[in-house]
This record gives C-alpha cells, structure tokens and sequence, in this order.
C-alpha cells in the first residue's frame, strides 16, 4: 500500500510507527526510488476526502516528508510547485497548521523571493483571517510561527507589499486579533513589532497600538506545570517593547497609561510606571517635551503620598527617564519640564522637614544626576531658595530638613561631574558646575551648623557634617584650604566633642575624615595628623588621659591606602617614646592596639608591595628585642601574657607578608628571640626556664604561625614536637603560655610534616614516655596534647584520622576524663585565629567533611550503646563538632542528630553545648524544616524550658536568648497545622520570659511572642 | 479614698481549689447552677466550661455555639428535670442549651476525675436548643429573672432586650430598651418583683418594669463617675437573716430603719471604673410617716415612676475599676473583686456613733441620714489570681466534702488567667470581730 | 490602607533624635572614653582561651544582676509601631514621646500589679485614627509586657478634640477584648505592629 495509507493507518494507532513511515518516503525521495509527483498523486485521493482529519494528516504527513528531506533534494522548481500545492489548500479550513508547517519546511529547503513571500502572506491573509477562527492553539501556532519567520527573513518583501497595498497593514493587524494563548501571544508581539519598528505606518498607528495595548495590563499566570515555562514576565516585557517601539504610539499610549495609573491595584500601576519609563526612554526628546508636564503632574503623586515603596522608586526612575531623554534635545523642553518641578520642590520646602520635603530630596536627588544640564538648572532653581528659607527658618528640625535636601543636590551633583578621584558620566567639564557659584553660602552654612549647633542637635549636624563631606568629595569643587579647614573641624568633633548618644557626630565625623583620606590623602595628611600626634602624649605618666578616642580614629584612618603607612609611621614613632620615657602600661596596649588595628586594616596593602620589609626593621626586631630583653629597655607592660600576644600579632602580621627567605631569619631566632642564649636553655627545651622567658613562648606562637612551610625550623621536627609535648605537662605554667605551646604542637604538624610524616607523627607520643593512648595514664594535660596533634592532622584530612579518632572516641566513656574528652572535640573544628591559610598553614578543602564522616556517625552509634551516665559525654563532643561545622555539611546526617541534639537541651550545666545544640537546630529549621516536624512537641517543650531561668539549672542568659530566638522560627518554617496546637501553651508560657531579668531575653521573648500570637489568627474569624 | 476602717480584717479567705482543668484563655463570668452543685463559666475560647463544685473538675465544654468569646452564662431557675443554660455571645447572638438533668450526683465527680470534654454525642450532653438574634453588637451580660419568665440581654448597641419563652425554644422579644447612650454592661433582677436593672458605659445604671405590658424606664440612678461595671440585688427578706435580725437592745431609731428597709424591699449594689461600690434603697412609696421628706413620693406614687437613693459607699480598697460584686443571699455579706486582682468581702453593720453625727460627705446625702449602719471590711486577698485581672465573683453554696456547716458558702473568682478559683471564707481567732 | 488620610503631611523626627539606650550603656561600657575599636581584634576564640576550661566556668555571672523593665524599653517597644497612614514609626512621627511614658510601682507591699501609663499624642488634633493607634499601643504593650503590669494608654491631654471619649474607650477592657476579635480591625492592627521590632 502506499505510504501515505500506511501513515494514516498507523496515525493513531502509532505515531512513532506513521513518523517512520514519513521518514521512509523522505529517504526514497532522497535516493529517486519515489517521484515526488506519485507522491502528490497518492495524496490527492485523501486530500479530496469527505473527513477533515483525514485531509488535515494529510496535510501532515507532507509536512513531516518535507521536513525530513535533506537539503538540495528538491529542486525550485519542485519547491515552487509544492508551495503554490500547499497555498491553495490553505482555503481548507482544516489542517491550517500543517500547511503553515510544510511551509516553513519549504523555506527551510531554499530561500524564496520577494513575490513568492508576497504572495504566501497575502495568501494567508486571503484564506485564513482571522486567525481567530481556528480553534486550536496548535492550529494557529505553527501559522504565528510561520508569519513571524517571514517578519524575520524577509522584512523587505513584506515592508514593500506594506508599502504597495494600502490596506494590506489594517487586514494584518486584523488578522492576530483576539489572541489568547501566552505561548501564541509571544509570537504575535514579535510580529508586530516589526511594523512598529520598521514601517510607517501613519494612519494604522492607533490600531497597532491598540492591537497590543488591548492585552494591557497583563494579568496571566502560567499554569505551574506549564510545558513552555512562559511567565507573566515573559509577556509583560515582549508587550512594553512593543508599546514602547514607536513614538507614533505617544499621543494613545500615555493617556491610556496615565488613565490606567489610577488603578487600584498595585500590580497595574507597577506595570504602567515600568511602561512609561521604557516608552519615554524611546520616543525621542521632541514627542517627550510634549508630555513631560502631564507625566510630571501624574507620576509625582506616587512619590509625595507613597503607597508602596518600589511604586514610588519605579515613578523616580520615570521622571529620571524624562530628564534625561529631555536633555538629549534642546534646551527649551528641558526647561519647561524642571520648572515646576523645582518650583513645586521649593513649596514642599517651606514646611520642611515633612514626608514631602523628604519626598522632594528624593526626586531632586533621582533627576539631579541625570546630565550636567539637569543638575545646573536644579540647583540654580532650588539653591537660592533654599538658602534664604534655611537663614529665615527659627527651628532647628527645619533647617535639617533643608540641608537634607541640599545634601541630596550635592550627591547628584557629584554623580555628575565626579569626585576628586574620577569625573563623573559629564566627564572632564567641572569647570562649568554650577555648584560652583554656591560654594561660599554652602560652606558658610554648614560649618557653622557643625561648630556652633549645641550637641543636643544630633540629627542636624549629622547632616551638616555630611554636607561638608559631600562638598570636599565635589571634584575641582574646594580648595585645599578649605578642605583642611573641613578636616580640622572633623577632627575636634572627634577628639575634642565629649561622647553624647549613640555618638553618630562623632563616628560621622571619623568615617569623613576617612573618606576624604581617600580624595585627598596629602591635605589630610598635613592637617589632621600633626593634631592627632600633638594630642597623643609621649608618656601618660602625668595622668594625661582620653588619649583613647584619639588613638581609635587616627588607627582608622589607616583603611585609607594612602595614608597607611604614614599612620603606622607615627604611630611606631609614638609607641618607642612612649616606651622611652616609660609610659603605662595602659597606654602602652592601647598603643600596641593601635598599630596592630592598623596593620590589619592595611593587611592587603602589606601583602603586595615589600617595603613592609622596614616595617620589619622598624617594628618587628625593636619589639622582639624588647620582649626578650630582661635589662633596663624591658618595658613592664611586656610582662603580661596579653601584651605579648598583641606584640606577637604584630610582628606576626607583618612577617606572615615575607617570602620563605626573607623569613628565614626569624625562623632561626624563633625561640631565642635575638637573646643571644643557647636555644637550648630556652622553652620548650628547657623544662625549667623562669616564668618571663616561659612567657615569650607567646611571642615564638605568633612567629611560627608567620611562617611559610619551606622555612627551617631551629631544630629537627621530632624533636621539638616532643620537648613541645613535655613540656606543655608542666602543671606550673600558665594558661596562655600553656595553650601557647600546644598551638605551636599543632603548627608544627600542620606545616612541617611531610603528608607520609604524618600519618606517624603521633607515634612518638603514643609509643613513648607520654602513652597518649594509655587509658591508665589519661590526664587533663594529656588530653590536650592529643587534640593539639588531631588539630594539625585533622586540618590536612589525613588518612591517620580514621585510626586515630576511634581511639579518642572510645575514651568518651572513659569512667575519670571521659567529659574532659568530650570538650576536646569542640577545639577540632572551631574556627581559629592562629591556623589560617594567610599563616600559610596546610588546610584542606574538605576536612571538615571528613572529620565529620569519621566522627559523627560513630558517636551517633556509640551514644546508643554507652551506659546512661555516658551519654551526656557523646552529646558534648557532638555538640563541640557541629558548633565549627558548616550547615550543609551537617545537613546530610542531621535526621540521624535530631534526637541527640533534643537531648542536649536537658544537659545540666552544659551552656555551650546547649547553645551549640539550639544553633544546629536552628539551621535545620531554615534549611530542613521537615526533618524537625516530627519532633515539634519536644523541640517546642525543651526550648520552652530553657527559654525561662528556673532554679536548678542557671540557664545563662545566652542560652534563653538562643532558645527563643529558635523559638521564634518554628511557626515561620513550619506548617501551620503543625504548630497550632502549641500555639496557646508556647503564648502562655512566654509570659514567664516577657519578666526575664535580662532585657536581651526580654526582647527576644517579646518577637517570639509576637510571631506564635500571629499563628493561626489568619483563618481565625468566621 | 477615705482613711480606711481601723478594724483589722476579721475573716480571711483561703484558697480550697482551682477547677481543672483550667482554659487556656481568659475566662469572663461564672455562674452557679440555682440546685445543682455545678457552675458554668463564659471563656474567651468561644466556649462554655461546666465544673463540678463537688470534685471541682471539668464535666463539659460546651463548643461550637459562638463565633466569638463566651461573655455572659445564665441558668434558667426552677426548671424540671433538665437544665437550661443561656449563653451571651461578642458575636452579638444568646444561644439557649439544655441538658437531662443527671440522676445522681456521683457521676459528675466520677467522670470529672478524666479531665477533659465530653464527645459523647447522647443525653447527657448539652444540646444546642435555640439561637437568640437581635443585638446589633456584642452581648455583655445577660439574666433570667427568677421565674425563669424572662430572659434579659444587654449589647455593646446601647440595648436592652427582654425575651419571654412562649413555650420551649420559642422566644419572643417583649421589649427594647434603648434608655442608655452607651454600651450596657450589665443587667439583673429584683429577687421578688419583674423590676430590672442595667448599667452601662454612660455611667448611669437605670431600672425598668412592666407598666400595662409595655416595659418602661422607671428610674435613672446617676452617681457612679465612671463606667458602671456591675449591678446585683440584696436578696428577699434579708432582715430576717443578716446582722439586722437581732432585734435585742435595739434603739427606736434602729428598729425605724429596719422597718424603713423592709418597705424599700432589697437593696442594689453597683460597682463602677470609678473604684467605687455604692449600695441604693428605693424610697418607700406609701405611708409618709418616717418618712421625713415624704410629701413628694405621695404625689409620685401614682406614676410608676421610682426614687432610688444613694445609700452608701463601701469603704474604698480596689485601686483599679471594679468588675463585679456579689451579695450573699445567706449572710448579707458583699464580695468585690477588679483589674487590681483583689477581693474584698464587706460586712454591714450598725454605726457605733450617734445619730446626729455628720455621715460621710457623699452626695444625694437624701436618705443617707438614715443609713444607720456601716460597711466595714472583714477580709482583703491580694493577688486573688496572681498578677491577673479577676473578671468576676460570686457566692455559692459549697458542695466539697469539706463542707463544714449547713448553707457554708465559698467565693468563686474568675480571671484573665483562665482559673476560676473557689475560696473559703474562714473566722480569724480573733476577740473584735463584729 | 484603605483609611482616607488626616494628615497627609505630617512632620517627621530624624532617627538619630530619638531617644535610645546606649546613651548611659556607653558611658557605663568604657571608662577610657573609646568606642570599643580594638575590643575585636583579639577574636574570642582567641587560641590563648583554654576550652577545657571554658567548658566547665561557662555559666556568666552577670546573670544576677536585673536589668528592671524601665520607660526607655517602654518606648522602645512600642516607638516601632508604624502609623496606620504612614509608612512611618510612631516614634519618628513624635505620637509617642519617652517623656509621656510612666511607669508606677505597686501601691501597696501585698501588691505586685506595676501600672504602666503611655499618653500619646495624635498627628493631628481631629485625627480619627487616635483610637485604632491608641488601640494599637495598647495591644503591643499586653502582648511584650509581662502580665504584672497594667497598661493604660490615653491620649495627651489637650491634644486631641475628643481626648476623654477616646480615653474611655481605651481604658475599657471590655472593648478592647471585643475589638482583638473583630477581623478587619485585627488587620490593620497586625500591619502597624509588624514593622516592631
């Protein structure tokens, strides 16, 4: 039988089966074993069919042939002949989609000329308009496809048949009427825009507009399962472009905007502001000139009476729009259109500070930083009358009003025309800033409101303040002098203001000092240091105090590159006298503070360029040798622990910056420290060493986590890993000392041991005197060193691990030290100051997963079989892991934790695992709420419980913080039908937390309050 | 405030029990059944809790009846084998509920003891009988008169509904009264007559009563500075029973004032916002002698028109609005309670000084001249419910096994903590208790 | 917000006038006069910090000094409320002021009922939304504030046309109950307080 029978045969049966079919006739048409004229012989029968299906498959099967001939096959006379074959059957009513399909296959075998694309369109036009008529979205999306290749491929052809045939654009705008279908839609607004775009189309214009604009605003919402994933948003930016494409559509767009402005829904008038935007983006300066005062007058009513914020952020954007396509065009328009802006502006000024004298800053501020031109006139029409309302103004509160809005001028202004450090989009033209001509009056006005406002006046002077920084940034606007005069007033705000509030001048003024730091790095310089330095005394000794203030906003300015290393410079300067002439030891740290604040704003600064090598000379040995010195230049304040470490964090944070070479000298001297003693009268080789050498161990901490891993250590590594373990075992050393010295255990490991070292690095301890592992022998301070190894290892994930955390883990049933076991887990993973990446320490990327795999599942394991009064022990160690761990990692097993966890909450006395239980429950609320719903009642009840104090158990206040806070998620993540049973119990006990000593929990039970009294008060009535 | 008495408290109340289980919500009324040893009290969780005063646990909760808060419950008086229980609802609607009346007693206490409501869908539950529409807001109270003739309803809509129960579930409003200009607090009636009172937001209280079957305003008392919260009336022949009824050594003026009382008939107490409880007698109307300023009630006694004269203020100890009082019908003893969280009880008396002396400065001081007797107060309890408001008190026969003599009577508070608390009244061994 | 507006205009405070806490804290934090700068350069899990022992002394001490609920935390729970017209806190638009806020201690040694007195001061003096903000105040106040404490809430004297009815209406337990369960009130009420914080 012939192919097309066995097609028609198979169709519903089988369409794989009929496509095959298809295929095959394509392929004997291909190798000449079909004619194509048989081929549309054996069609005719069935085209002249009684059954439309029959015929409209028909159609199909061509459709499908065609398509799957390859190119070349059919000649253009052939292809010709199919064409003019298939458009006349397009006056079918059934199978329109198959013939637009066997079209577009055609076209897709050779190009066509321009009477053939003519002749199909008109065709089309001709047979099947509307499109409306068929039914079927499948039906007409092949013809919308078809027409909108044609739009693509062939816009001469089809701009000339425009061009030629004066009815031709009506009967083709007629023709998409009344589409309904989003996929469809997205089709037709491509088709159309091409008119719109291209053609002129004079008279039709209306109709055009209104062929889209009827589908506006768009309210459609996809079906969730929608197989085209089109979304409302597809269609609302496809039908703007289009309203958007011509400024023939202006004088029936914008009044059909503006009247859709009045709408009471929130979404419409989004949808028309966002019109409106893009539309006078592309209309052109001449058709906007004629209805910017109209679009002014309807847009600025969402910015004076807001409704919903990014309603009105959308209207500034609009009126922005305005200015600066106005200002693409001659001067007159743009004129006209700020006129009554700022005249209405000045208005809203007289009653300043109101919501619409805020409102006018904003759309001063949003129009101002359109274009050199717009900010001129601007600032010509509101300056003036700003400045005489400002002299006039009695109240306080008003004159801030005013700045606020000059402030705002000034913002845009620099926009425009840039700062010290780049010009703005106006480019190199600040000789023409018309800020220019108010410089004086602005400076006059607020420096005096800095200076003689009293303190009370917060808010106001914050603003003069900004005003002042706002001026010194303008480029080319001051000069120098004035600029210095503006840092010298910064700064007896800083130094000389006593404290009022919550200090906003005074930060303000800091944060300033810094920013112009950034614009003009030498005049701060020259002005403001030599005044930092005069109020910073080389000794306190005579009492001299509030030295503190000074020392905080100069060690700040060093965040500004510029001046970075000036500010290290004198701060050094000022620490060594202060050292001279010796000083307390109060203002000794603070100095030591200072520079170390400084260095770490400037860290990335030191990374790059080396003269941080005289940062070496200057700062580094000088107090090396001074915390080794033991004569007269051994400052007292070096004899504290904390001291030391500031001294070490300092030394550490310049070294860390060096090369292994350059390091290479302190290296050697790591522990000798420049004494010039033997090493080996020293700690950690010297079990009995006086107190102040056992303290420099702080300093030697601080260096070897400076250096890179290629660096020689004093001595073999062995080695001193065991003396460091002995001598950590000393009972008489003190805390930081002794923690110092475990650190360096854990350095040492991670850096120097070579990954097959390490998988033995423990032996030595385990084997030797020490018996780590020896149940027996466990103590606290064994305990200590065996987590300062794990430590190092655990950092570089190695394999050893999996040998060596089961023997730490069987010892958490241990009858003596099992707790002390327990706390130890908590040092594994938490973050840490000392082995980081910047101390060049060896950290893999993955080893928290992998201590996590090696560890949690076992104590989840372990927590069930160990005897009761041993439980507690897993859920500290738990606790101690997850508290460093990242949620995601945790994620994966936390089903298996949840029980655990809940537990924790009923720890006696166990603060910081109950905390740490409360944070992951709290992430697993946010990221795998459903692992918690099971578990409501009991999570609910435990937080309950630890939310308020009872007797017994002294929940700190941190903990009932942390509980309510938790708390306070749980209706937010969970169903409601989950928690509304708790809901009157959770409210009614709170009550209790609402009278909590503390006003931190207080709050927190307040907002957790707040959120459970909300639930179900939604379905509440009726 | 007026310094108060130099008597110490010669009572003091102690806690007997908390019916349990508690609501989670504020509660707002409780009213003891007129025979039965049972209470219903109006929670805010739209539902009607009955306890058991003998085992003081929950029998049932009545649900499903009202949209919003349960404000208001009365049962109907001297009803035949069942119960009725009327409900007045924030929702606007009174609901009426019936219930068999249970045989024997027992079965309360015994299915008390499992605590919670009762599902079981079968007699001994109460049915939903019939919904009352009409107020256009709020129900604040409602009350059966003692016949059990009339329903009275007061609203947030400055009404005042009368219903009279036709037959079964048939109601029909005899009258709205729309007298106050404010929202009307509460209504109640006289123990022997179809009078009815109602206070309100307007602070005024006014009664009413039936003249030719078109109920009218009879009197409008003003006094009360402040919103009237509460009214009751003193029981029917209280004479016979309270302090008054030990007629020995009595002076010819005392004996005058009994008699003068006994032609006022019961007594009414209000409570208000304004911290006060005042006590009102109606001038007699009849027999002008002893009577000193008798001449105008002659004339007016044809109208139905009444005079009610500001008797006393009970002496101030509430520094918060007082909610309600209570008037015990067995031993004339009032109890007070409000947002303060106290509760007082009061005690009348004869005045220890002279006639002739000055009384108390108070206004319409009419009448007051023969107030011969005195309220002191005989106990105070802070913190009734702990921090919490108490909504309401009342008496109420007591029905625990620790009862100790005939007609023993307990207090019962509610409160914003949702407890209803019952409270003995126990004698301080003390020798100056009056 | 479907209320017509009373002032569309009204005047605005500065945040950084608002009355604020850290005021006394900080001048009780730092003896030395600084902002506290330097206090994080040493991290806390400063390395030289034993966790073993840590562990075991973790319970802070400070506990056992009360912080008493005074009209500072007052305010600062209900400042955050925002208007029913504006998109504005009541703080910033001066309805409630730290001054105008009382608390009082129990009246007598049995008692332990604090009364906690706000009066607020309207936008406007005819603005009809004095209640529902009044209203608004009260609501927040008897969820945050623990139930020891009795909250009247009224309006400034002499600011408002029809202070005393409004007054009366606030105070009135009674409608307040009645108005929590009344749907569309509750909504407006559930937009101011949810700018709280």
């Amino acid at each position: 039988m012939s192919d097309i029978q066995q097609y028609l045969l198979d169709y519903d049966r089988n369409k794989k089966e009929a496509s095959a079919t298809a295929q095959r006739s394509a392929t004997r048409l291909k190798d000449g074993d079909l004619k194509l004229l048989k081929l549309v012989e054996e069609l005719g029968e069935y085209f002249n069919s009684e059954d439309g299906v029959t015929r409209s498959r028909t159609m199909g099967y061509l459709a499908e042939v065609l398509a799957l001939i390859p190119p070349k096959v059919l000649s253009l006379q052939q292809r010709n002949l199919l064409c003019d074959f298939i458009l006349a059957r397009t006056d079918d009513g059934e199978g329109i989609g198959n013939c637009a399909k066997a079209l577009t296959a055609l076209e897709e075998r050779g190009k066509w000329d321009s009477e053939r694309v003519q002749k199909i369109m008109e065709t089309l036009l001709a047979n099947t308009n509307p499109l409306r008529q068929f039914k079927q979205q499948s039906e007409r999306y092949p013809v919308l496809r078809l027409v909108d290749m044609l739009m693509a491929k062939y816009r001469d052809a089809l701009r000339t048949l425009h061009d030629s045939t004066p009815d031709f654009l009506s009967r083709f705008i007629a023709y998409f009427d009344g589409e309904k279908d989003p996929r469809n839609l997205m089709v037709v607004f491509s088709i159309l825009k091409v008119p719109m775009a291209e053609w002129n189309i004079g008279a039709d214009a209306q109709d055009l507009f209104d062929a889209v604009f009827n589908y506006f605003p768009i309210t459609f919402r996809p079906p969730p399962d929608d197989p085209y994933g089109i979304t409302a948003q597809d269609l609302k930016d496809r039908l703007r472009e289009c309203i958007a494409s011509t400024s023939d559509f202006a004088p029936y767009a914008f009044p059909a905007l503006l009247d859709k402005l009045d709408s009471t829904s929130m979404n419409t008038k989004r949808d028309v502001l966002q019109t409106i935007t893009s539309a006078v983006a592309e209309y052109g300066p001449h058709t906007i000139s004629l209805y910017s005062i109209t679009l002014w007058d309807a847009l600025k009513f969402e910015i004076l009476n807001v409704q919903e914020e990014d309603l009105a952020e959308e209207a500034l954007s609009g009126l922005a729009a305005i200015a600066k396509t106005l200002s693409q065009g001659t001067p007159g328009p743009l004129n006209a259109y700020l006129r009554p802006i700022f005249k209405e502006c000045n208005e809203h000024l007289e009653d300043a500070p109101t919501k619409q004298s805020q409102a006018a800053a904003r759309i001063l501020h949003r129009i101002a930083n359109v274009s050199p031109d717009v900010t001129n006139i601007l600032l010509a029409g509101i300056l003036p009358t700003l400045f005489t309302l400002f002299q006039s103004a009695d109240a306080m509160a008003k004159r801030r009003g005013l700045l606020e809005v000059f402030v705002q001028l000034i913002k845009a202004n620099i926009g425009v025309y840039g700062d010290w450090r780049s010009p703005g989009i106006a480019g190199e033209q600040s000789a023409n800033n018309a800020l220019a001509q108010f410089r004086d009056q602005a400076l006059e006005v607020t420096m005096s409101g800095l200076e003689d406002a009293p303190v009370e006046q917060v808010s106001f002077r914050v603003v003069c303040l900004d005003g002042l920084l706002q001026l010194s940034k303008a480029r080319g606007l001051l000069t120098d002098e004035h600029i210095g005069k503006i840092i010298q007033l910064f700064y007896a705000v800083v130094v000389h203001e006593q404290s009022y509030g919550k200090d906003d001048v005074k930060n303000g003024a800091i944060n300033g000092l810094v920013e112009i730091a950034h614009q003009k790095p030498q005049v701060v310089i020259e002005k403001a240091f030599p005044a930092f330095m005069a109020q910073l005394p080389d000794t306190d000794l005579d009492g001299s105090s509030g030295y503190f203030s000074v020392l905080e906003a100069f060690a700040k300015l060093a965040s500004e590159d510029k001046v970075f290393d000036t500010v290290i410079l004198r701060l050094k300067n000022k620490f060594s006298s202060a050292v001279n002439q010796n000083a307390s030891s109060s203002y000794i740290i603070a100095l030591l503070s200072a520079i170390l604040y400084a260095l770490t704003k400037g860290a990335n600064k030191l990374e790059q360029n080396h003269e941080s090598s005289n940062h070496y000379q200057d700062i580094v040995l000088p107090l090396l040798q001074r915390t080794s010195s033991t004569d007269s230049s051994h400052p007292k304040a070096f004899d504290d622990e904390t001291t030391l470490d500031l001294v070490g964090r300092i030394c550490n944070i310049i070294v860390r910056s060096h090369s292994a070479e350059q390091q290479q000298a302190v290296a050697a001297e790591l522990y000798t420290l420049f004494r010039g003693t033997a090493q080996d009268e020293l700690p950690p080789f010297n079990l009995n060493a006086n107190p102040e050498t056992n303290r420099t161990m702080v300093v030697s901490t601080q260096l070897l986590a400076s250096l890179h891993k290629e660096t020689r250590l004093p001595c073999e590594i062995e080695l001193l890993v065991s003396s460091l373990a002995n001598y950590t075992q000393q009972p008489h050393l003190s805390a930081p000392v002794r923690s110092a010295s475990l650190r360096q255990i854990s350095l040492v490991i991670n850096k120097y041991y070579s990954t097959s070292a390490l998988k033995t690095c423990m032996e030595p301890l385990i084997n030797g005197p020490l018996e780590l592992f020896n149940a027996d022998k466990l103590d606290p301070p064994r305990i200590r060193v065996i987590f300062a190894c794990l430590k190092g290892i655990s950092l570089r994930s190695s394999p050893s691990l999996s040998i060596l955390y089961p023997h730490v883990l069987s010892f958490l049933s241990h009858p003596k030290y099992g707790t002390t076991i327990a706390h130890g887990f908590s040092t594994l993973l938490q973050p840490d100051d000392l082995l980081t990446k910047q101390n060049h320490c060896q950290i893999s990327g993955l080893h928290k997963q992998k201590s996590f795999a090696l560890l949690v599942p076992n104590i989840t394991r372990l927590f069930r079989e160990a005897p009761a009064d041993m439980k507690p022990n897993y859920l500290i160690a738990l606790s101690g892991i997850l508290n460093g761990m990242p949620f995601d990692i945790v994620m994966e097993e936390v089903d298996q934790l949840i029980l655990l966890l809940l537990q924790s909450l009923d720890l006696k006395g166990e603060d910081l695992v109950k905390e740490a239980a409360i944070a992951t429950l709290t992430s697993t609320l946010v990221e795998k709420p459903a692992v918690v719903e099971e578990h409501v009642g009991s999570l609910v009840t435990r937080l309950l419980a630890n939310s308020v104090i009872n007797k017994e158990t002294r929940t700190p206040p941190k903990v009932r913080a942390a509980a309510l806070r938790c708390l306070t998620l749980v209706p937010d993540k969970l169903k409601l039908e989950v928690v509304l049973p708790y809901r009157r119990q959770v409210c009614k006990k709170l009550t209790a937390a609402l009278d909590d000593r503390k006003r931190e929990v207080r709050s927190a039970a307040v907002k957790a309050r707040a959120r459970w009294l909300e639930v179900d008060e939604a379905g509440d009535d009726e | 405030m007026p310094p108060p008495p130099t008597e110490t408290p010669t009572h003091v109340l102690c806690p007997l029990a908390t019916l349990s289980p508690p609501s989670s919500l504020r509660t707002w009324q409780t009213a003891p059944h007129p025979s039965q040893p049972i209470v219903a009290t109006a929670c805010s969780d739209r539902s009607v809790r009955v306890y058991s005063l003998t085992s003081f646990t929950l029998l049932h909760s009545i649900t499903g009846g009202h949209k919003r808060s349960v404000r208001s419950v009365s049962w109907k008086p001297g009803t035949r084998g069942q119960s009725v229980l009327a409900t007045g609802s924030f929702d606007a609607s009174a609901g009426i509920w019936r219930k068999k009346e249970q045989t024997q007693e027992q079965d309360f206490t015994r299915r008390g003891g499992d605590g919670d409501e009762e599902e079981d869908e079968d007699e001994d539950d109460y049915q939903f009988a019939c919904i009352l529409d009409g107020h256009e807001s709020e129900i604040k109270s409602l009350s059966w008169n003692p016949s059990g003739q009339y329903l009275a309803t007061c609203s947030r809509d400055k009404s005042v509904w009368i219903w009279e129960e036709l037959e079964d579930d048939n109601f029909e409003t005899v009258a709205v009264l729309q007298e106050h200009d404010g929202d009307v607090k509460c209504v109640a009636w006289h123990p022997t007559e179809d009078l009815l009172v109602s206070t309100s937001y307007d602070d005024t209280v006014r009664l009413y009563r039936d003249d030719a079957d078109d109920w009218v305003q009879v009197t409008s008392i003003t006094g009360h500075q402040q919103t009237v919260w509460w009214a009751e009336f003193e029981g029917a022949n209280m004479a016979s029973i309270d302090f008054r009824k030990e007629k020995e050594g009595l002076s010819e003026q005392q004996t005058k004032y009994i008699d003068l009382l006994d032609r006022s008939g019961p007594r009414l107490a209000t409570c208000s916002d304004d911290c006060t409880v005042r006590i009102w007698r109606r001038r007699p109307r009849e027999h002008q002698e002893g009577v000193g300023t008798g001449i105008p009630s002659i004339i007016r006694s044809v109208t139905i028109d009444e005079d009610w004269l500001q008797e006393a203020i009970l002496p101030q100890r509430h520094d918060r609005a007082i909610y309600s009082i209570s008037w015990s019908q067995k031993t004339g003893l009032l109890v007070s309670a409000g947002s303060d969280g106290k509760v007082i009880i009061y005690k009348e008396r004869w005045k220890a000084q002279a006639l002739n002396d000055e009384v108390e400065g108070v206004d319409g001081g009419e009448g007051l001249e023969w107030a011969l007797t005195e309220w002191v107060v005989v106990a105070e309890l802070f913190s009734a419910h702990d921090v919490f408001e108490v909504n309401h008190v009342t008496w109420a026969a007591r029905a625990d096994k620790g009862k100790r003599f005939e007609d023993e009577e307990v207090v019962l508070s509610t409160g914003d903590d949702g407890e209803v608390r019952v409270w003995a009244l126990d004698e301080l061994a003390s020798e100056n208790k009056v | 917000m479907d209320l017509d507006k009373q002032n569309a205009n009204p005047t605005i405070l500065n945040p950084s006038d608002l009355p604020s806490r850290r005021r006394e804290t900080q001048v009780k934090r730092r003896d030395d006069g600084g902002t506290g700068l330097f206090d994080d350069l040493i991290p806390p899990y400063n390395y030289l910090n034993d966790p073993f022992d840590q562990a075991i002394s973790s319970s802070d001490s400070d506990d056992d000094a009360v912080e008493q609920i005074d009209e500072q935390e007052v305010y600062d729970l209900i400042s955050s409320i925002s208007d029913p017209e504006h998109p504005l806190s009541l703080g910033s638009l001066a309805v409630v002021n730290l001054p105008d806020i009382h608390i009082q201690p129990p009246t007598s040694p049995h008692s332990c009922i604090s009364t906690v007195v706000v009066e607020i001061t309207p936008t406007i003096t005819h603005c009809s939304l004095a209640t529902v903000i009044g209203l608004g105040v009260r609501v927040r106040l008897e969820q945050a504030l623990p139930p020891r404490f009795r909250v009247d809430v009224r309006i400034k004297k002499g600011t408002h046309s029809t202070d005393e009815a409004v007054n009366k209406q606030l105070g009135d337990k009674e409608r307040v109950a009645a108005a929590l369960e009344n749907g569309t009130l509750m909504g407006v009420l559930r937009k101011m307080l949810s700018t709280c914080e």
